[in-house]
C-alpha cells in the first residue's frame, strides 16, 4: 500500500468535507455575485485531485484552493457565467507552477503573483496567465538558480 | 494439528520482519499473527499519517501545503527511520510491537530522532578520530573517502527530513561491509570498521605495505593507487601465508622459496585439513602481532571466515600465487609507461560533452573527443555521459591505437584479466554480457577486430604497467 495515497482525499466522508469547505466560501464570494453550486464544487475538488496527481505533488489539505477563491473571487475580471471554470484552470496552474518553480515559492507568495498578472498584464486572460506571464516568470527564475 | 495452527498464527515469524522498514513490516506481521487488531493499526497509521503532515508542513516552513511527492516520500522514509530506529532498540519483536500499540507515535519519533541525532555526534567524533590516524598508503579511494567524501556526507546529514539517506561517495570497500543498514547508522557502522582495520594496518611499517601494495599491483596488472582494493585484505593475507611459510606475522613480504616451502605445507592435505591449517595460522598471527583488543580479535576472526573460501578455492585450483602476493625484487621493470593525464575542470568538461552533443555527426564528434580529452578518467565520463549513440562508440574506438584499447580493456575485463593472468583471451571476455552501453559498444568493436590487431592488444594486456611519465592517454 503507498501511504501517501491518504493525501489523494479518495475518501467519500473526507470528499464531502471538502465540499461543505468549498461551499463555504460562497459566503464571501456572493458579495461579489459568485457563487459554486455543490457540483462545481465536487468538480473542483476533483480538479484539485487530477492537477496534485498530474504535478506529482502530494497535498495535505485543500486550504490552497480555498486561497485562491478568497483571493480571485474580489478581482473585477471574474464573471459569473464562468466562475467555476475559472476556478478549475486557476488550481491546475496553482500546481502546475509550484512544480514549474521547484517549490521556492510559497502558496501565499504564488497566489498573490497569479492574482497580480491576472488583473494587470494578463487582462483577465488565463491563457495569458499561464503560457506568457508565468512562464516567462518561471523561466527567470531557473535560469536565476543555475 | 489445530493447535500448531493456532501456534504458528500467535507467534512473529522474525524472518518476515525487514530491519530497515521494521515498523511496517512488524505492524503487517503483527496483524498477520494477530497480535495487533485492526483498529490499533489503523490508529496509528493514522497517527504516523498526520505526524508525516506536520513534518511536511516544518519541511515548507508553514509556506506550503503540498510537495513534490519524491520529497514526501523521503520525508516519510526519515520519520520511519527515527520511529525503527527507537522500536528497534527493544530485544524482541513482541515489545517493539507493544510499544507501538501503547505509546503515542509522535513520543516515538521524537526518542528516535534523539538516538539518530546522538549517533551522528558519536560518528563524528569517530571520524576526527580516524582523520588523525590515517594510513600512510597512496590508494587514492582511501584518502578522498576519508578527506572527501565522509566530511561531506557528515555536514550535509540531516536527521529530521533525510535520515535515511546514505547518499556519500564512501569508494573505499571495507572487507566486512555491511550494506544494508541505511543512513547514519550505515556510516557508523563503516566507520568502526574502517577504524579496526586501520589499527591492524598499522601495526606493519609503511615500507613494508607500499612494497606489497606495489607488487600487488603488478599481479593484478593494475595501478593499485588508483584501484579500489582492501588493504587490510591484502595485508592480512600475506600475514597470514608468511606465518605459514615459517616467517613472522609482521613480515609482508613473500619469498619464491617461501612460496614453494607454502605449497610443501600443504601437499596431500584435503580441504579440511587446509582450513584447520589456516584457521590455527590466524590464530598464530593475533598471538604474534600481540592483538589484545577485542573487537580487533572477532574481525579478524570474522575475516577468516569470509577470506577462507577464497584461500581454499585458490588451492584447489592450483593459484594461490594469485592470492598471496609475491616478493618481486627482479622483475620492477614496467613494459608500459602510461600517464593517466590530467582531468579537465568541471565546467570545460561540461562545455565539451554538450559540444559533443550537439555535433550530430560521428567523424566530427570522435574529432572533438579526440582533440578536447586528454586523461583517461575524462574519456570514461565522455563514455557514459549519454553523448554517444551506436556507431559513434565504433567511430571513436576506431581512431583509438592498439595500446589505448589495451587500456580500456583493462577496466572493461578487470575481473576476467585477474582471473585468467596469463591466458586472458579479448574474445572470451568479449563475449560476456556488458553492465554499461559504451562497455557493449567496446566488446562489439573488439570482435569486428583482426585477428592480428586482437593479438597486438592482448600483447599490450599482458604487458607490465605503470601510470606515469608519457605517452598521455589520447595523445597522438
Amino acid at each position: 500500500m503507498n501511504w501517501l495515497d491518504l493525501y489523494h482525499s479518495t475518501g467519500q466522508a473526507l470528499k464531502q468535507l471538502n465540499i461543505n469547505e468549498i461551499l463555504e466560501t460562497n459566503k464571501e464570494s456572493i458579495k461579489y455575485g459568485l457563487i459554486l453550486t455543490a457540483a462545481e464544487a465536487q468538480e473542483l475538488i476533483e480538479a484539485r485531485n487530477r492537477a496534485v496527481r498530474s504535478h506529482g505533488r502530494v497535498e495535505l489539505g485543500i486550504e490552497a484552493v480555498k486561497k485562491i477563491i478568497a483571493t480571485f473571487c474580489t478581482l473585477p475580471y471574474i464573471n459569473t457565467d464562468d466562475y467555476a471554470l475559472t476556478l478549475y484552470e486557476l488550481v491546475e496552474i496553482f500546481y502546475y507552477m509550484k512544480s514549474e518553480t521547484e517549490d521556492r515559492i510559497g502558496d501565499d507568495e504564488l497566489i498573490s503573483l497569479m492574482r497580480d498578472f491576472f488583473n494587470h498584464s494578463s487582462r483577465g486572460s488565463i491563457e495569458l496567465l499561464k503560457n506568457r506571464e508565468l512562464a516567462l516568470f518561471a523561466d527567470n527564475l531557473k535560469r536565476a538558480s543555475r | 494439528m489445530k493447535y500448531t495452527e493456532i501456534e504458528i498464527k500467535t507467534i512473529l515469524n522474525k524472518e518476515r520482519l525487514d530491519p530497515n522498514q521494521y515498523t511496517l513490516s512488524l505492524l503487517k506481521e503483527g496483524r498477520r499473527a494477530g497480535l495487533i487488531d485492526r483498529r490499533t493499526v489503523d490508529n496509528i497509521q493514522s497517527q504516523i499519517m498526520s505526524l508525516l503532515a506536520s513534518l511536511i508542513i516544518r519541511h515548507t516552513k508553514g509556506e506550503s501545503t503540498s510537495i513534490k511527492v519524491e520529497t514526501a516520500q523521503s520525508i516519510f522514509m526519515s520519520m520511519l527511520y527515527s520511529i525503527d530506529a527507537w522500536i528497534s532498540k527493544f530485544n524482541d519483536p513482541e515489545a517493539a510491537l507493544a510499544c507501538l500499540r501503547t505509546h503515542d507515535i509522535e513520543d516515538t519519533h521524537k526518542k528516535g530522532l534523539a538516538l539518530v541525532a546522538a549517533c551522528l555526534a558519536e560518528t563524528k567524533a569517530l571520524y576526527r578520530e580516524i582523520k588523525d590516524k590515517k594510513l600512510n598508503v597512496s590508494v587514492k579511494a582511501y584518502h578522498s573517502t576519508i578527506d572527501e567524501a565522509l566530511p561531506e556526507f557528515l555536514i550535509s546529514y540531516d536527521e529530521v527530513f533525510k535520515a535515511h539517506d546514505t547518499m556519500a561517495s564512501v569508494d573505499y570497500p571495507l572487507l566486512l561491509d555491511d550494506m544494508r543498514v541505511k543512513g547514519i547508522f550505515y556510516i557508523k557502522q563503516y566507520l568502526e570498521k574502517l577504524k579496526i582495520e586501520n589499527q591492524f594496518c598499522s601495526l606493519f611499517a609503511d615500507k613494508d605495505v607500499g612494497k606489497l601494495l606495489v607488487n600487488y599491483g603488478k599481479v593484478y596488472r593494475i595501478d593499485y593507487r588508483e584501484a579500489l582494493i582492501n588493504v587490510f585484505e591484502i595485508l592480512i593475507t600475506n600475514s597470514i601465508f608468511s606465518v605459514l611459510s615459517e616467517s613472522e606475522a609482521k613480515k609482508l613480504s613473500i619469498s619464491k622459496y617461501q612460496y614453494a616451502l607454502l605449497l610443501d605445507q600443504f601437499k596431500g592435505l584435503d580441504r579440511s585439513q587446509c582450513s584447520s591449517l589456516i584457521k590455527k595460522a590466524f590464530e598464530v598471527l593475533i598471538g604474534e602481532l600481540h592483538i589484545e583488543q577485542p573487537q580487533l580479535k572477532d574481525y579478524i576472526r570474522n575475516a577468516a571466515s569470509v577470506l577462507m573460501p577464497r584461500y581454499l578455492s585458490a588451492l584447489d585450483h592450483d593459484c594461490l600465487d594469485n592470492v598471496v602476493i609475491l616478493d618481486d625484487e627482479e622483475n620492477r621493470w614496467f613494459d608500459i609507461i602510461f600517464d593517466e593525464g590530467k582531468s579537465m575542470d568541471d565546467h570545460s568538461f561540461r562545455m565539451v560533452v554538450e559540444q559533443i552533443i550537439e555535433c550530430v555527426d560521428s567523424a566530427e564528434k570522435t574529432a572533438i573527443i579526440t582533440s578536447s580529452i586528454h586523461s583517461l578518467g575524462d574519456f570514461i565520463d565522455v563514455l557514459e555521459a549519454n553523448c554517444l549513440f551506436e556507431d559513434e562508440f565504433s567511430a571513436l574506438f576506431n581512431a583509438l591505437g592498439d595500446m589505448e584499447l589495451s587500456i580500456l580493456a583493462r577496466i572493461v575485463f578487470i575481473e576476467e584479466i585477474r582471473n585468467e593472468p596469463t591466458g586472458f583471451s579479448v574474445r572470451n571476455a568479449a563475449e560476456k554480457p556488458m553492465e554499461r552501453q559504451w562497455q557493449t559498444e567496446y566488446a562489439r568493436f573488439l570482435l569486428s577486430l583482426s585477428a592480428d590487431r586482437i593479438r597486438s592488444i592482448e600483447q599490450y594486456i599482458n604487458s607490465s604497467l605503470q601510470e606515469t611519465g608519457s605517452p598521455r592517454f589520447l595523445q597522438h
